[in-house]
C-alpha cells in the first residue's frame, strides 16, 4: 500500500554496501540460480541439440528440433489444447469466480462454501483425476447415471469421446481452480472499505454500477495478480491430464498439453523416446508463451486500478 | 413517479430472482463436490462387481478387505512420511534462506537491490515443467535423484522466487524505528535482522503456507526425480496404486486408497481451512 | 564402470554441478544415505565390487547353476548397494498385486535362498523404462530389466545399451539337465538379435486376437467366424455392444488397422509402409483394402456405443461381465479379467479374421529380460535368468498368471488353448504392431494420432491415406 519502494529515501545510517547484504542473499540466490536459472538457460541450449541423455553426447542441430515441431500434428494438438485451457478455461474460471464472489458476499454460509470450493486445491491431483474419470465414464459414469436417474436420458453423452474429452478435462480444471480464484478475489473484495459501498448505496447505485464503479477498480491489482497466476497455472497443466490417463497406459494423445508432451517425448512413457532436444524445444516454447503472456497481461491491466 | 416505482420494483424483483438463481447455482456446485466425495467414500465399502452396476445403492457389506488391499499397496505410512519430510523440510529451508534474502533486499538499502528483486520475481514465471529436462539430467549428475534430500533441495529452488518476492513486500512495510534503535546500540546486521524478524511473523506464516500448499500439490518433480518405492511421495504413490488397481480392475480398492489418503487431509482441513485460505490470499492481495 | 561416458558433457553441466556442490557443502548435508556427490560414490562402489567379485558369485555356473554361493560377507543393509556382486538390482514391469508379480516374487525368494544373492526388485509398473532411465542417469545399478520386447528394443536394444545374452544360452538351467538354449526356441531370440546374438530373453510369449465368451456365442447361435466378412456379420448378429473396445488407449485402437494391414499385405507390410521414406507405400492396394475394412467396421455400428470415450479398463470389464461379445486384445486379457468375469465364462480366442487373398500369420508378443551394458552384476542377472526359466518355476506364469511361456514343455493355461493352437497353426509370425512401435517410437505417436481419427470416424479412408503418406514422407525427411 502506500510504502515507498525507492531506495533513495533510505536513512543513510542504515545503508550498506552490497557485500554485507550479499551474505544474507547468497544462499537463496545460489539455490535459485542452480535449480531455476541454470536449467532455464540449459533448456534453451539443449533445444538446439539432439541428445538421448546418458550414454550419448549432445549433437548440435541448430533449429532442427523446432522445424520438426512445426510439422508435427501432435505438437500442434498439444499447443492448441494448452491455449484452449488458457483462454476458454480462463474465461470460465474468472467468470465463475467473479459471480461467486459477488454472491458469496451476501450469503451466510460464506466461509463454509468457500472452504468446500477451495478443497480440491489441497487434494493431490491424482485423486481428483480418478474422481473425474469415474464421474465421466461413458456407460457406468456417475454423471450419466445421475442424468438417467432423473429422467434426462437424452442429456447423457459419451463425455470422454474425442469431440468432448477435452472440454470435460477443462471442466475438471474449472472445478478445481475456481475455488482458488474465488478465495483470491474474495480477499480483494473484503479489503474494500465498507464506506465505499455505503456511499454508493446512498447515491442509489445499482449492483451493476457498484460492480463497475467500486468493486472492479478497487480489486484491479488483485485481478492482475490473479490473471498472471492463471497464465502460469494454465500453461503448466500436467498432473490432472497425466493422471487422468492413468499410469502405465499413457494419457490418450488427444488430451496432451505441452507439459505432457515434454514428459512423454523426453522423460518417460510406456515406449519412451528420450528425445531430450525435442522435449526442450517444446519447453522453450512454453517459456516463451509464459513470458509473452505475462507481459501482455501486465500491460493490459496496468494503471486501471485505483489506489486507496 | 408511479411508473418509476413500478420499474424499480420490477427491477428489484428481477434482481432478487437473479440472485436466487445464482445462490441455487452456488449450492448445487457445493452439493456436487460433496456428493462426489460421499459417493467415493460409500463406494470404498462396496463390492467390485456391483459398484458400477448399481451406482446409487448403499453398501450392503462392510468390505474392510478393500481397505486392507489399499493399505498394502499404497504404502501410505511411508509415502506420507516422505511427503511430510520433503514438503516440511522444503518449506522450512526455503523460509530459512528466503527470509534473510528478503530482509537484505529491502532493509539493507544497497545499490542493485531493486534489480535483484526483479530477478528473483522472474523465477515465479518459470514453470518447473519447462526446465525439468536439464534439472533431471543435472541432478542425476550429482547423484541427487532418487533421493529425498535432492527432492527437498529442488523444492527449495522452486519455492524461493515466490517466497523471496512475497516477503520483500512484508519486510518493506515494517516500521524502521526498532531497526534504527538497534543500530544505534551498535548491533551488527545479523543482530538487527533477528530484532526485525518477529515483526515479520504474519508475513512469514503466510509465505510458509503458500509454499507448503504448493509443494504438497507438487507432482511432476516427485515423479521424475524419484523412482524407488520407498522414495515416493503421496501423489506418486497414489498414481502407482491407480495403475496397479486398473490392471486388476480393483476399483473399490482404488476408492479405498483415495479415502485413506483423504481422511487425514479432511480432518486437518476442517481444523484449519480458514487459516490456510487466509494465509494463501494474503500473498495475492499484498 | 561404464555407466557414465566421458566426453560430450555439455558446458552448463559443469556450471550446475559446481553450484550444486557449493550448495551442498554450504548446507553440510548428510541426512540421506546416498546423497554423497558422485566421485566418492564411484570410488566406494568400485572397491566394493572388487571385494564382491571374489566372494559372491565366484562359482561359475557351469558346475551347477543351482550352486549355493556363499553369503557375501557384508551385512544386508549397507548404505551403498552399488557394485556388490551379491546384489541383483531388478526393474520389473509388473505392479504389486498382479499375478505375474506374485509368481516372480516367489521365484526371487527361492533364488535368494538358493544362491545367497540378494535381489533388490523394483515393481515399477509399465513405465518401468522411465525408472530405468532415471536410475541409469544417476549411475545407480540396473542389472536386470523385465518388460515387453518391443519398447525394450526401441529404447535400449537398438541403441546398443544392452548386453549380449549369448552366453546364457549355454548356461545350465538350475535343477534341470538342459541348457537355456535347448528350451528357448531361437525363433523367439532371433527377432531381437543384434549381430546374430540374442539380447532379449523371453519368459512370457503373448499374442493378440479377438476374445469372446464361448458360451455366449453358442447361446446366440453364432458360428465362430473365420473371415473378416464373417466377423462383421457375426458382430451385427450379436446385438448391442457387440464389439467392446476401450478407445482411450491409442495402442488398443491401433490393433485393428495394424492387423488388417498384416492380413492384407502380409507380415512386414505395415513396417514397410512406415519405413518408406517417400510415404508412397501407403498407397498400395493391400493398405487400401485394410483401411476399407476398418471403415466398414466403424460404420457397421458393431462397436459398442461410446467406445471412443471408454477409459480402460471399463469396456473390457463390461465385456467380461457379459455385456458385449467381442474384444480385441492381447492374450493377457484372460489374466486381467479373471478376477471379475461372469460365472462360467469360457475364454475363447478368435485369430484375427482372414481376408480374401490375404496372409496368415500370428503375433509373437514377447515379454523378456535384458541386461543393460551398465549392469554392475551382469553375471548374477544371467544366473537369475537361467534360474527362473526352470520349468517348475516358470510354470507359475502358466498356472497362476495364465500367460503363455516360451518353453513348449510346460503346459498351457486352459483359457489360452485357442492361442496355443493359433500360434501352432500359423505359417508365420510377426512382431507386435509389425515392429513399428519398437523400431520407430516417435513415428508411432504420429501414426496413432491419425489412426484414432480414422477409427473414430472423424476422417475418411482416403483422407487417412493421404495424410499418413504425407506424414511418413515428412517424418523421414526430417531424420
Amino acid at each position: 500500500m502506500g510504502v515507498p519502494s525507492t531506495m533513495d529515501v533510505s536513512p543513510p545510517h542504515l545503508r550498506h554496501d552490497g557485500r554485507r547484504a550479499g551474505a544474507f542473499i547468497a544462499p537463496a540466490l545460489a539455490i535459485y540460480l542452480a535449480i531455476i536459472m541454470a536449467p532455464t538457460v540449459a533448456t534453451v541450449w539443449i533445444s538446439f541439440t539432439e541428445w538421448r541423455g546418458i550414454g550419448d553426447s549432445p549433437e548440435f542441430v541448430g533449429l532442427e528440433n523446432y522445424r520438426h515441431l512445426l510439422k508435427s500434428d501432435t505438437f500442434w494438438g498439444s499447443f492448441n489444447r494448452t491455449l484452449a485451457i488458457l483462454i476458454a478455461g480462463g474465461l470460465v474460471v474468472f467468470f465463475f469466480s467473479f459471480v461467486f464472489t459477488m454472491l458469496l458476499r451476501e450469503m451466510r454460509a460464506k466461509r463454509f462454501i468457500r472452504a468446500v470450493l477451495f478443497f480440491p486445491n489441497i487434494v493431490p491431483p491424482v485423486a481428483l483425476a480418478i474422481a473425474w474419470g469415474v464421474l465421466l465414464a461413458p456407460r457406468n459414469g456417475l454423471l450419466n447415471g445421475f442424468l438417467e436417474a432423473i429422467g434426462l436420458e437424452s442429456a447423457t453423452r459419451t463425455w470422454l469421446a474425442p469431440d468432448l474429452i477435452f472440454r470435460s478435462v477443462i471442466a475438471g480444471l474449472v472445478w478445481i481452480y475456481t475455488g482458488f480464484f474465488i478465495t483470491i478475489l474474495m480477499a480483494g473484495v473484503d479489503r474494500i472499505p465498507k464506506h465505499f459501498y455505503e456511499a454508493a448505496d446512498l447515491e442509489g447505485a445499482t449492483p451493476r454500477q457498484k460492480l463497475f464503479r467500486v468493486t472492479l477498480p478497487l480489486t484491479w491489482d488483485v485481478l492482475s495478480v490473479a490473471a498472471v497466476l492463471w497464465v502460469i497455472t494454465a500453461i503448466k497443466t500436467f498432473e490432472f491430464i497425466y493422471a487422468f490417463g492413468g499410469s502405465g497406459t499413457d494419457p490418450s494423445i488427444s488430451t496432451w498439453t505441452l507439459p505432457v508432451q515434454v514428459y512423454a517425448v523426453a522423460l518417460g512413457n510406456r515406449s519412451p523416446i528420450f528425445a531430450l532436444g525435442q522435449g526442450s524445444a517444446i519447453a522453450v516454447i512454453m517459456l516463451a508463451l509464459v513470458g509473452v503472456l505475462v507481459v501482455l497481461v501486465r500491460r493490459i491491466m496496468r494503471r486501471r486500478g485505483v489506489e486507496f | 413517479m408511479s411508473t418509476d416505482v413500478h420499474v424499480s420494483s420490477l427491477q428489484r424483483g428481477g434482481r432478487l430472482a437473479g440472485r436466487g438463481i445464482g445462490r441455487l447455482f452456488v449450492w448445487s456446485w457445493v452439493l456436487f463436490s460433496l456428493a462426489m466425495l460421499v459417493w467415493l467414500i460409500l463406494a470404498a465399502f462396496k463390492r467390485n462387481n456391483s459398484v458400477f452396476r448399481d451406482l446409487w445403492a448403499l453398501p450392503d457389506s462392510n468390505e474392510i478387505q478393500n481397505f486392507r488391499d489399499a493399505w498394502d499397496l499404497l504404502n501410505l505410512a511411508r509415502t506420507t512420511l516422505n511427503s511430510v519430510l520433503t514438503v516440511g523440510g522444503g518449506t522450512a529451508l526455503t523460509m530459512a534462506v528466503a527470509a534473510p534474502a528478503a530482509y537484505a533486499l529491502t532493509r539493507m538499502y544497497f545499490r542493485g537491490a531493486s534489480p535483484l528483486i526483479s530477478f528473483f520475481a522472474l523465477g515465479i514465471g518459470v514453470p518447473v515443467h519447462a526446465i525439468i529436462i536439464p534439472l533431471f539430467v543435472g541432478l542425476s549428475e550429482v547423484n541427487l535423484t532418487n533421493n529425498l534430500w535432492g527432492l527437498t533441495l529442488t523444492y527449495m529452488g522452486v519455492s524461493i522466487p515466490f517466497a523471496v518476492f512475497l516477503m520483500t513486500g512484508f519486510f518493506r512495510s515494517l516500521p524502521s524505528e526498532l531497526e534504527e534503535a538497534a543500530v544505534m546500540e551498535g548491533a551488527g546486521p545479523l543482530r538487527v535482522f533477528f530484532v526485525m524478524l518477529p515483526l515479520a511473523r504474519p508475513g512469514m506464516v503466510a509465505s510458509a503456507l503458500i509454499v507448503a500448499v504448493g509443494l504438497w500439490n507438487e507432482f511432476l518433480l516427485a515423479l521424475v526425480l524419484t523412482y524407488d518405492v520407498d522414495k515416493r511421495t503421496i501423489g506418486v504413490g497414489l498414481l502407482n496404486t491407480f495403475g496397479a488397481m486398473r490392471y486388476t480392475s480393483n476399483w473399490v480398492g482404488l476408492f479405498a486408497s483415495v479415502v485413506i489418503m483423504l481422511t487425514p487431509l479432511i480432518i486437518l482441513y476442517t481444523w484449519m481451512s480458514r487459516r490456510i485460505i487466509e494465509g494463501l490470499t494474503v500473498g495475492a492481495t499484498k | 564402470m561404464t555407466r557414465k561416458r566421458d566426453g560430450g558433457r555439455p558446458p552448463w553441466l559443469a556450471f550446475v554441478t559446481a553450484l550444486l556442490a557449493l550448495v551442498l557443502v554450504a548446507a553440510a548435508c548428510g541426512n540421506d544415505d546416498d546423497s554423497d556427490v558422485s566421485p566418492t560414490t564411484e570410488a566406494v562402489s568400485e572397491s566394493e565390487s572388487d571385494a564382491g567379485d571374489g566372494s559372491a558369485v565366484a562359482p561359475e555356473p557351469e558346475d551347477d547353476g543351482g550352486a549355493v554361493a556363499p553369503e557375501p560377507e557384508d551385512d544386508g543393509d549397507t548404505p551403498e548397494p552399488e557394485g556388490e556382486d551379491g546384489t541383483l538390482r531388478y526393474f520389473s514391469m509388473w505392479n504389486e498385486g498382479e499375478p505375474q508379480q506374485e509368481v516372480l516374487q516367489g521365484i526371487i525368494d527361492s533364488f535368494e535362498e538358493d544362491t545367497g544373492v540378494e535381489v533388490d526388485v523394483l515393481w515399477a509398473g509399465r513405465e518401468v523404462l522411465t525408472s530405468v532411465r532415471a536410475a541409469l542417469s544417476a549411475g545407480d545399478p540396473v542389472d536386470l530389466i523385465g518388460f515387453e520386447a518391443e519398447p525394450l528394443a526401441g529404447a535400449l536394444v537398438n541403441t546398443g545399451e544392452t548386453r549380449s545374452l549369448a552366453s546364457v544360452l549355454e548356461q545350465q538351467i538350475p535343477g534341470e539337465d538342459v541348457m537355456v538354449g535347448d528350451v528357448i526356441p531361437s525363433s523367439f531370440l532371433d527377432i531381437y538379435a543384434v549381430d546374430g546374438e540374442p539380447h532379449i530373453m523371453p519368459y512370457v510369449v503373448n499374442s493378440s486376437g479377438i476374445h469372446y465368451d464361448g458360451r455366449r456365442l453358442t447361446e446366440l447361435g453364432i458360428e465362430r467366424p473365420k473371415t473378416w466378412d464373417e466377423f462383421i456379420a457375426a458382430s451385427l448378429a450379436a446385438g448391442e455392444n457387440a464389439v467392446q473396445h476401450d478407445g482411450l488407449i491409442n495402442f488398443y485402437n491401433a490393433y485393428w488397422l495394424y492387423w488388417l494391414i498384416v492380413r492384407h499385405g502380409g507380415p512386414g507390410a505395415f513396417n514397410a509402409a512406415a519405413s518408406d521414406p517417400t510415404g508412397e507405400a501407403w498407397r498400395s492396394d493391400a493398405i487400401a483394402g485394410a483401411v476399407e475394412d476398418l471403415v466398414e467396421l466403424v460404420e457397421s455400428g458393431a462397436l459398442a456405443e461410446g467406445y471412443e470415450g471408454s477409459n480402460w479398463p471399463i469396456a473390457q470389464q463390461e465385456w467380461a461381465n457379459g455385456n458385449g461379445t467381442f474384444n480385441i486384445n492381447g492374450t493377457w486379457l484372460a489374466s486381467e479379467t479373471a478376477s471379475y468375469s461372469s460365472e462360467g465364462f469360457e475364454y475363447r480366442l478368435l485369430p484375427f479374421p482372414t481376408t480374401e487373398g490375404g496372409f496368415e500369420s500370428a503375433e509373437v508378443y514377447q515379454i523378456g529380460w535384458v541386461v543393460p551394458q551398465a549392469a554392475d552384476s551382469p553375471r548374477a542377472a544371467q544366473d537369475f535368468i537361467a534360474y527362473a526359466l526352470n520349468s517348475e518355476r516358470l510354470a507359475g506364469m502358466v498356472d497362476v498368471a495364465k500367460n503363455l511361456v516360451p518353453r513348449s514343455d510346460i503346459g498351457v493355461p486352459p483359457d489360452l488353448q485357442d492361442a496355443v493352437d493359433m500360434l501352432a497353426a500359423s505359417p508365420a509370425g510377426h512382431r507386435p504392431y509389425d515392429g513399428v512401435q519398437g523400431d520407430y517410437p516417435e513415428y508411432w505417436i504420429e501414426f496413432m494420432l491419425l489412426d484414432d481419427q480414422l477409427f473414430f470416424g472423424q476422417i475418411s479412408g482416403e483422407e487417412f491415406i493421404d495424410r499418413i503418406a504425407a506424414k511418413t514422407a515428412e517424418y523421414w525427411d526430417s531424420q
